[in-house]
């Protein structure tokens, strides 16, 4: 059984996602707003949180990002009517799992929840354990790792910027093709812009 | 093919679309989702909601039913029952044989006022319900039941 977090303004989207994953034999709390989610989250974390973008006052993506900031490993599914490609990047390269749009079905709910939750294979969790391999100079784990992320998030940019980092040491033309690959996917991802401009300006450190 | 049972005790309830939000497909609506299925209801107009109860727990899409945008909106391509209740035997046709034919939607379920459109519907494969024929049926039995009574 997991403990699970529903943070929605509509209060028949909450009862249902509620009702679903509590068929499922799982815990389930919901709150209509961000600050009240996070306020929980701070005392005692979810397994997982199915959180939607357009919410009073704090939206869902700054929670999405205080979450990221926080360093805090559970899993994130956006719930969301917002289908625009943007909205879905940004909230991707700040680390959550899956995007469903509404109205779903149960099993999209039920799906998304097993692929995030059952693996445990989150892009924020292993974004972080791959810079951590690479700074300890342990080059094959990260790479192992990086090859899953490829496969499991194929279009997210974050594969592309740990791969970067990782080949930034041995092959700097090969970590910019990824640096590239990273900024088509997300012309807005910072990180990724700032090692492209210091691999550009020769600067090692 | 194994048609998806509305009362069934399942592990998970089913994806239904509804459109039409009157005092029929509101009614549903809210039974449906009482049972834990994911509800949508589609209606053109926004105050045809208001008949839904306070527990319905789905979704409400304003938008033509007749219009293909509106039943990609609703995500019919992936629910296991579609119910065509709307006022107008020509709209739920359209829609329930677009569901059929073209989502491929296990069940779909339409309302005919007109008997004369009963054959049009069930050579498609799509489920009748004929509000007009059900009264008729019914009063015969009341009648048959005073005439034997008498008789």
């Amino acid at each position: 059984m997991a403990k699970i977090y529903v943070i929605d303004d509509e209060s028949s989207i909450r009862r249902l996602i509620k009702m679903i994953m509590e068929e499922q034999k799982h815990e389930v709390t919901t709150f209509a707003t961000a600050e009240e989610g996070l306020k929980v989250i701070e005392k005692e974390p979810p397994d997982l949180l199915f959180t939607d973008l357009g919410l009073p006052e704090m939206n869902g993506l700054e929670l999405i990002k205080i979450v990221e900031e926080r360093l805090y490993s559970f899993p994130i599914v956006v719930v969301s009517e917002i289908t625009i490609a943007e909205a879905i990047i940004e909230a991707f390269k700040h680390g959550i799992c899956d995007f469903i749009t509404k109205p779903f079905t149960p099993t999209e709910i039920i799906e998304s929840f097993e692929k995030c939750y059952m693996s445990t294979d989150t892009l924020l969790k292993k974004k972080k354990e791959v810079i951590s391999f690479v700074e300890a100079g342990k080059n094959l784990q990260a790479s192992k790792l990086v090859s899953r992320l490829f496969a499991n998030f194929p279009n997210s940019p974050v594969p592309h910027y740990l791969f970067a980092l990782l080949a930034f040491s041995w092959n700097k033309e090969l970590a910019k093709r990824h640096l590239k690959a990273a900024l088509a996917l997300d012309p807005d991802y910072k990180e990724a812009r700032e090692l492209l401009i210091k691999i550009d300006s020769g600067d090692e450190n | 093919m194994t048609m998806p049972v509305l009362n069934k005790k399942k592990s998970k309830g089913l994806y239904i679309v509804i459109f039409g939000c009157g005092r029929l497909g509101s009614g549903i609506a809210n039974w449906l989702s009482s049972k834990g299925n994911s509800v949508v209801v589609v209606d053109r107009r926004e105050e045809a909601f208001s008949s839904l109860s306070f527990e319905f727990t789905g979704f409400t899409i304003i938008g033509d039913a007749t219009e293909l945008d509106t039943l990609e909106t609703a995500k019919v391509e992936k629910a296991d029952v579609v119910l065509a209740l709307t006022p107008d035997d020509n709209t739920n046709i359209m829609t329930a044989l677009i569901s059929k034919e073209y989502f491929e939607v296990p069940r779909v379920i339409a309302r005919v006022y007109d008997p004369n459109n009963i054959d049009m519907f069930s050579e498609f494969g799509v489920e009748i319900i004929c509000p007009t024929l059900l009264a008729v049926k019914e009063i015969q039995n009341t009648l048959g039941f005073i005439g034997g009574d008498e008789g």
